[in-house]
């Protein structure tokens, strides 16, 4: 099928299989590695990118679903180089270990922020409910998104 | 200090947040192969033949691999250096099955898509064999061939006298524990590509020991090692899970017999069950006390299920043993320890490496204890608690400045145990549904192999023309912070800013031989030989500006990147200068090395704290509040060690309440996340973490320990001593899920 | 595969004329992709609806309810939360999966889907809410929620038919209160092992004067409780009524349970009907 659509607000035409999932669209067509694949069954959420602005997991979502719609990766959060007000509080939060999940973590809260821009700490936490980190307590994480939900108040964004 | 002990992001957190680091999934090279394995769905068996027609008729489909067209070399998934007699048995490609799970073949293709297509499409024909799942089915020799025995390895061991007779008293306990899954979110990853022109194999993965997977690969596939490159990619978590190596060997023959580069990536239920998983325990305890509550003499017989292959298991289970003695003092023990094999996914390393079972198996017999001789929990073991300067009982080392007896009084403190006690009894006396109940956790380990095997490390350092310092030494960060950890140690000997370090992870092209990253060594040993190989530049430094300046040795020193003299002020010449001169005057670069060997295992140990409540309508527990104590040492990076700490809770809440890969009837493990309850989020409060560094080493870098694996060992423990308090249990068979909590209580209420 | 996304209903039934069966429909994808990705389901044609905009309008007037196809378990929380008589579709919405999942799977999905663990399936029960079906010669009939569920993974819809929305009545529902409590594996992002749904009328006094009651995943379809709903009549809602209908609650899941859970999901039942009970009591003021 011929998909158009949008990621990260750049349009994208693709001859594809319409049963070909987004995440491997992402991966392997557009060469956007910072979506990560782990488990291709919507569990562990390393996969989660925006779709309209609702987080989702790349792994559950076809071509089929695409067309006309706005994808937005990490790779489309900050220009080339910087990071933008989220990603710099994961980073000096220490909310960073291995890594795997950081992506589909921070888009996550992403999706979080752009609804609902001055959630508490349980709203924090059910936001990430679908986005597994096996490496911390999820403590830094969540006072990332804390942090940076209140820079972003503060700025106006 | 100026660096250590200070606060630093993972050295490449920025990358990893804009998702612009690469692991070993995010490469392709030209013309790559997707390897796809055809795994056994039999539990044991015969392979009598191999179907591919169907897989090869698929275009793109590049070659189908498997017993009958793959060579008869073997190797060993678990050998890390070239000296350990380990016996070569495993195929890439097995005719004989022993779990559902097994490699048998694998597919080819030029894309994963079409490789997974093609996998389904291959036929296998087996011949299948008697199996047995479990302990009782396995003890009775079911899956036993013609000559097997049932138990695969049986060890006794006597340590100590028992303490003098007098009145002891005599507690039992018994333990059970599940299988684990490492759930690390990256799945096992490699790439390998094989230049036919130049007889050279470079393979790309997420590992621990790039030396120990050349070793292993080489011999494999007959090679030199100078011609085999290992590089360690940034790796997306392990705890233990890719410390044996699956992927590598694999990768590697394919690539040499198909003539391209192979990309082999684990799906997440090849994770689960074809990879290595924690295995089974079963455990009875036999203890006897003094009046007071000190352990007289502790008598444990242990099982352990290896799974298909016995891998790691011989090993294993003679390490758990030695865990007994980091952490209490126990006069006397004795120890059988039996290894048997089911059809199942294959035992392997863990993070902790048998001392979180060792914990599980020794702190519910403490908690038994103190209940049979009516002395708080804390209390117990502050009485049992090693003090500095005891030494292991087991090996003689000493264990230096141990502190799990402060950790224990300054968790009692903090957690304010003593408290929660009487409010837990008052809420539980009068709540009908809630169950409130505290647990502490003790556990100790190790920050090197020494004295099992002699350990050293080596490094070489270059400074370059503008200042600027290049590090080689071989380490392989698991997402834990190691490669910042070494960059700060060298930063704070030669005075310089962490930053204007290179350091890059293993590479056996760039980096010295080393025994790779386990056995929680990587701080202690290799942070140590980053010390003194930044000194051996610091000495070159010295000597080359007291050539180069006409300056008196002994009255130079370093300051902030740059070379003083004592009694002159005034003169000053940077780093950068003294490179520079030093090549165009001496002829030399500045450059040193040095190679570091410990000959001490100080004790690292943590006392944890857990608060639960259970509801014993629903069987659901929920974490109140946790405090872990880790006797540390010097932390190199604290918050990195933090984080540590908050992932090893997480993770023993979870081997504590929910994890367990289950082996139905036919021998199928669970293989879902959707079936493997992790802790999420919202499941957990704010972990609470407090570290000592009072208590540091005398051979570690700045003193330091270890943390990575010691820091795991007291969590599930922490959890269900907490759980049991709750419900007055004393349960044993772990993880304590809804299911059990409510079935003892309905066998509670019948009485 | 060949794929067909029709603009308008009536581009879906054209394109449902040409279904076999082992033609799909991709609404969420939450259960189906999983499945293709698996090589467990390989169909002919996948028919995606999701570009038609009415399926994706939850409609909510005096008279009734209409819920969209592709109205997602977000959205479906959203609406009815505020809606005092249809919250616990709300409840149940909420707690389906993960936030990522419920930014994409709809109810009509999971109700096709007709796994006995469905997380929609009690409250379907509930309202007796009926399913308009679209067919490839263009006609709409309608199927009702009890028996759309015949087995594990299989529902009443012929090939070429698809579900476009889902029909509730909301007039008879007027003055009702009602919950829906499910207990997993953990308390976020589980399968359900049991689900309990509640829509109760009480007058201004307190006295009950109407009940409802569905429970799922328990048996392979949803099952009301009638002896349950009885006893509620003409009481008050307290610990008395609320340990009889525990009792009785257990007992049904005991009658109706496969061997391998029954015990846990017997005790369970009074943890689960508590929390119901409790969040009932909450509605009422």
């Amino acid at each position: 099928m011929n998909l158009s659509f949008y990621v990260n607000d750049r349009p994208v035409h693709l001859d594809t299989a319409p049963d070909r999932r987004l995440l491997d669209i992402l991966r392997e067509d557009l060469h956007l590695t910072g979506t990560k694949e782990g488990c291709a069954e919507g569990e562990c959420g390393a996969c989660t990118v925006l779709l309209d602005g609702e987080a989702v997991h790349s792994c559950l979502t076809l071509a089929l679903h695409l067309e006309g719609r706005h994808v937005t990766t990490i790779e489309g959060l900050a220009a080339s180089g910087e990071l933008d007000i989220l990603q710099t509080a994961f980073v000096e939060e220490i909310a960073i270990q291995c890594g795997f999940c950081t992506t589909g973590m921070i888009m996550s809260a992403k999706a979080l922020l752009l609804k609902n821009p001055d959630p508490t700490e349980e709203e924090i936490r059910i936001a990430l409910s679908g986005n597994i980190c096996r490496c911390s307590g999820y403590v830094q994480i969540v006072r990332a998104v804390d942090r940076a939900a209140r820079e972003l108040r503060e700025v106006g964004t | 200090m100026k660096i250590v002990g200070s606060c630093r992001p993972i050295h490449d957190a920025r990358g990893k947040a804009a998702g612009y680091t690469k692991y070993a999934g995010d490469f392709a090279l030209p013309g790559m192969a997707y390897l796809v394995l055809v795994r056994s769905t039999i539990p044991h068996g015969h392979v009598k033949a191999v179907h591919a027609e169907k897989a090869l008729a698929l275009p793109g489909v590049y070659g189908v691999f498997h017993c009958f067209n793959t060579p008869q070399n073997t190797f060993n998934r678990y050998r890390s250096r070239f000296s350990q007699e380990l016996p070569d048995e495993e195929r890439a490609f097995t005719d004989y099955v022993r779990f559902v799970g097994d490699r048998v073949a694998a597919v080819a293709a030029e894309s994963q898509e079409l490789a997974e297509r093609a996998a389904r499409l291959v036929e296998i024909e087996y011949e299948e064999l008697p199996y047995s799942i479990g302990f009782d089915d396995t003890l009775s020799g079911q899956n036993c061939l013609p000559g097997e025995s049932p138990i695969r390895d049986d060890f006794t061991a006597d340590v100590g006298r028992p303490a003098g007779d007098g009145s002891l008293i005599e507690v039992e306990s018994f333990t059970e524990l599940p299988r684990l899954h490492h759930a690390a979110m990256e799945p096992h990853t490699c790439i390998a590509d094989y230049d036919p022109y130049q007889e050279q194999l470079t393979l790309y993965s997420p590992n621990q020991a790039i030396h120990g997977i050349r070793v292993v690969v080489a011999r494999y596939l007959e090679m030199p090692f100078h011609k085999v490159r290992v590089i360690k990619a940034t790796m997306g978590g392990s705890f233990g899970a890719k410390q044996e190596w699956l992927t590598e060997p694999v990768a590697a023959l394919v690539a040499k017999l198909l003539g391209r580069p192979v990309k082999l990536v684990y799906s997440r239920a090849e994770a689960m069950t074809g990879a290595v998983i924690r295995g089974a325990v079963r455990a009875h305890v036999q203890g006897k006390f003094t009046p007071e509550g000190e352990i007289a003499s502790l008598s444990l017989d242990v099982i352990l299920d290896a799974g298909a292959y016995v891998g790691n298991s011989a090993d294993y289970i003679r390490t758990l043993f030695g865990k007994l003695f980091r952490c209490y003092k126990v006069p006397h023990a004795h120890y059988h320890g039996q290894v048997i094999s089911s059809n199942t996914p294959v035992s392997g390393a863990f993070r902790g490496w048998s001392a979180p079972e060792e914990a599980l198996i020794v702190e519910r017999h403490m908690d038994a204890a103190a209940q049979a001789l009516g002395i708080d929990r804390v209390e117990l073991r502050r009485r049992n608690a090693l003090l500095p300067g005891s030494s292991d009982l087991k090996t003689g080392v000493p264990l230096e400045d141990i502190r799990i007896r402060e950790a224990l009084d300054r968790g009692q403190e903090l957690f304010h145990w003593n408290e929660l006690c009487r409010e837990d009894a008052a809420f539980n006396a009068s709540n009908g549904r809630y169950r409130r109940g505290v647990g502490v956790g003790c556990g100790g380990h190790g920050s090197t192999y020494f004295p099992r095997h002699d350990d050293f490390g080596e490094g070489w350092i270059f400074m370059n023309e503008d200042g600027t310092v290049q590090l080689k030494i071989t380490t392989h960060d698991h997402g834990c912070g190691t490669v910042t950890m070494l960059k700060m140690v060298v930063a704070e000997v030669l005075d310089i800013s962490d930053e204007d370090i290179y350091l890059t992870e293993g590479d056996t092209a760039n980096t010295p031989i080393d025994f790779g990253c386990f056995a929680s060594r990587t701080t202690f040993v290799l942070g140590r030989t980053a010390v003194e190989t930044a000194r051996a530049l610091k000495q070159t430094l010295l000597e080359r500006a007291a050539l180069l300046f006409d300056q008196p040795l002994e009255q130079l020193y370093v300051e902030n990147g740059a070379v003083r003299c004592q009694g002159s002020p005034d003169l000053s010449w940077t780093y950068a200068e003294i490179a520079g001169q030093s090549m165009l005057k001496l002829k030399r670069n500045v450059s040193a090395q040095a190679q570091f060997n410990n000959v001490t295992n100080p004790g690292v140990t943590g006392a944890h704290f857990a608060h639960v409540e259970v509801d014993t309508w629903t069987g659901f527990t929920k974490i109140l509040d946790y405090l872990a104590v880790q006797d540390i040492g010097q932390p190199i990076n604290p918050t990195m060690c933090i984080a540590q700490i908050q992932g090893a809770a997480q993770m023993g809440c979870g081997a504590a309440l929910r994890e367990e890969l289950v082996v139905q009837k036919d021998g199928r493990c669970t293989s879902s996340l959707s079936k493997y309850h992790l802790f999420l989020a919202p499941d957990l409060p704010n972990i609470r973490v407090e570290l000592l560094t009072d208590g540091r080493s005398s051979e570690g870098p700045f003193g330091a320990k270890s943390i990575g694996e010691v820091c795991y060992v007291p969590t599930a423990p922490a959890v269900c001593g907490a759980v049991n308090d709750a419900l007055g249990s004393q349960l044993g068979t772990l993880p304590f899920t809804p299911d059990r909590i409510l079935k003892h209580l309905a066998k509670e209420g019948t009485k | 595969m060949n794929s067909l996304t029709p603009k308008t209903l009536a581009e879906f039934s054209a394109a449902l004329s040409q279904a076999t069966s082992k033609t799909r429909i991709l609404s969420g994808g939450t259960d189906l992709v999983i499945q293709l990705h698996q090589g467990r389901a390989e169909p002919d044609l996948l028919i995606y609806p999701g570009q038609i905009p009415e399926l994706h309008k939850i409609h909510l007037t005096e008279d009734a309810l209409h819920i969209g196809a592709m109205a997602t378990m977000a959205e479906l929380s959203a609406a009815l939360d505020p809606v005092p008589e249809f919250r616990a579709i709300a409840d149940a919405a909420s707690k389906v999966g993960s936030p990522q999942i419920r930014s994409k799977a709809t109810m009509a999905g999971n109700l096709c889907n007709a796994s006995p663990a469905g997380d929609m399936l009690p409250v379907s029960r509930l309202y007796d809410l009926e399913l308009e079906v679209l067919s490839g010669d263009g006609t709409v009939s309608r199927l009702p929620a009890d028996g759309f569920v015949l087995g594990p993974g299989k529902n009443a819809l012929q090939s070429g038919q698809a579900v476009v929305g889902l029909v509730l009545d909301r007039k008879c529902w007027t003055g009702y209160v009602s919950a829906f409590r499910k207990i997993g594996f953990r308390e976020y992002v589980s399968i359900a092992r049991e689900g309990m749904g509640a829509l109760i009328r009480f007058e201004p006094d307190g006295i009950i004067q109407d009940a409802r009651f569905a429970l799922g995943a328990v048996a392979t379809s949803p099952i009301r409780i009638p002896e349950a709903e009885e006893r509620m009549i003409g009481r008050k809602l307290d610990q008395a009524l609320l340990e009889e209908v525990t009792a009785i609650t257990a007992q049904t899941i005991h009658n109706n349970c496969r061997p391998t859970n029954r015990l846990y999901k017997t005790e369970a039942a009074r943890g689960l009907v508590a929390d119901l009970f409790d969040m009932i009591q909450e509605r009422i003021s």
